[in-house]
């Protein structure tokens, strides 16, 4: 049996849905413009992640085998309006500042499929633990290309100035094309350094095993 | 056949159940969350204006010009007029807002607040070495061929608007011209032209307006 633990570890480095499992690609490029755009996409993400997670599981028994896929977008898209109504309501600067993809989450591939492959399939209480480290893992991913493409694009980070960094900013990482060049390198990196942390660990395991 | 039956009927049952369900939170939620856009304005402008509203203008069938929009216009007690103009030349699907403070005829004050632009590029327009640019700019400024009225502050404006003069006796037009240049910033192109038009636009109500009170 999985550890309470490494469910949440699994979301946020295994299973890193922006990084390991190229999921949430639209809104990973889209919003990334800003360290603040990433972190408020990633954190209303998790919301209706774990919202939709729970309620899931606790109706796993009950919803239909047939017709589970648009019953889970009825809870989801419920979830995803309560998030815009709020954002519009206290935040109206990030409600300005996501758009149109804030409905968007309704058919963010990340949220259906911890639906789909966990929640449907696990307790309440591990639905919401995987829906944490997979939540803490997109904000950590979409918060790490807003600050690459944020600081490099546009010389600032949180909207502050750096004096020589914003003089010779590179535009090109908060266009389109700048996204898709962050998002290849950090995947690299991220990458790289997860195989090089399991490669480590398994090394460790075989020499505890020889003693 | 009755097992056919027992499975629609659960299938109904589940998704009507859940549907009322997320029916009822929305209800509660959209209650709790309800903002009053006509107050929410009037706070924003008492933060930016220290002068009290007097009274609200009815728009009513005042002809915009094309991709802009007057959305709301007030006349504080000192006789300026507090406009909220749209542009559509922005890359948010909102459009690009502004309010504009027009007094004696001049630009006052310009706030951006609340526009997504994308940041380092769209956002130049609405930094105030930007639109510290249109303070002081008249409706005739905006439409003179003469750049050397504005060439000190660094604005160069080619004549291409339309002539709304209500004293004129012209009929309104509702088409920018496409020639209007307007000191437009590099990489930022759209949305300082959004800016551009909506502070002609607001200018243009205030030259609306004024010469209908004349």
């Amino acid at each position: 049996m999985i550890k309470k633990s490494d469910i949440v570890k699994n979301g946020i480095i295994k299973n890193n849905p922006t990084f390991r499992l190229v999921l949430g690609t639209c809104p990973t490029l889209a919003v990334t413009t800003s360290v603040m755009n990433g972190i408020s996409m990633g954190l209303a993400t998790t919301f209706v992640l774990i919202c939709s997670n729970i309620i899931i599981s606790l109706l796993r028994n009950i919803i239909p085998d047939k017709v589970r896929i648009p019953a889970y977008i009825l809870l989801i898209a419920t979830f995803v309006i309560v998030v815009e109504m709020v954002l519009r309501a206290f935040l109206p600067d990030i409600y300005d500042a996501l758009g149109l993809f804030i409905s968007l989450i309704v058919v963010n591939c990340i949220i259906l499929g911890r639906a789909e492959s966990f929640a449907s399939a696990n307790t309440v209480l591990d639905s919401a633990l995987d829906a944490v480290g997979i939540g803490a893992g997109f904000t950590f991913a979409l918060m790490l290309m807003g600050f690459v493409r944020e600081l490099l694009g546009a010389g600032s980070i949180f909207s502050w100035s750096i004096p020589v960094l914003s003089d010779c900013a590179m535009t090109i990482f908060i266009l389109p094309a700048g996204g898709f060049f962050a998002y290849g390198f950090l995947m690299v990196i991220f990458n790289q350094l997860v195989k090089k942390a399991e490669e480590r660990k398994k090394q460790k395991a075989e020499k505890g095993a020889e003693r | 056949m009755r097992n056919r039956a027992k499975e629609i009927i659960t299938i109904v049952v589940v998704l009507t159940a859940i549907a009322m369900v997320s029916g009822l939170l929305l209800g509660v939620m959209n209650k709790l969350t309800s903002i009053d856009e006509a107050e929410a304005l009037k706070a924003r402008i008492s933060e930016i204006y220290e002068e009290e509203i007097d009274r609200q203008i009815n728009i009513g069938n005042y002809q915009n010009i094309s991709d802009t929009k007057i959305l709301n216009a007030f006349v504080a007690k000192d006789k300026a007029y507090i406009i909220e103009s749209k542009s559509e030349k922005a890359y948010s699907s909102d459009g690009l807002k502004l309010i504009v403070i027009i007094k004696n005829g001049k630009v006052k004050k310009i706030d951006a607040k609340g526009n997504s632009e994308t940041p380092g590029l769209g956002t130049k327009a609405f930094e105030d070495t930007y639109l510290n640019k249109f303070i002081g700019l008249s409706f005739q400024d905006m439409t003179t061929d003469d750049s050397s009225a504005n060439e000190n502050k660094g604005i160069e404006i080619i004549w291409g608007f339309d002539n709304i003069h209500a004293q004129s006796g012209a009929t309104p037009s509702t088409e920018i011209d496409e020639q209007i240049e307007f000191d437009t910033i590099s990489g930022a192109t759209k949305s300082s032209q959004g800016v551009i038009n909506a502070v002609y636009a607001a200018l243009r109500f205030y030259e609306f307006m004024e010469g209908a009170n004349d």
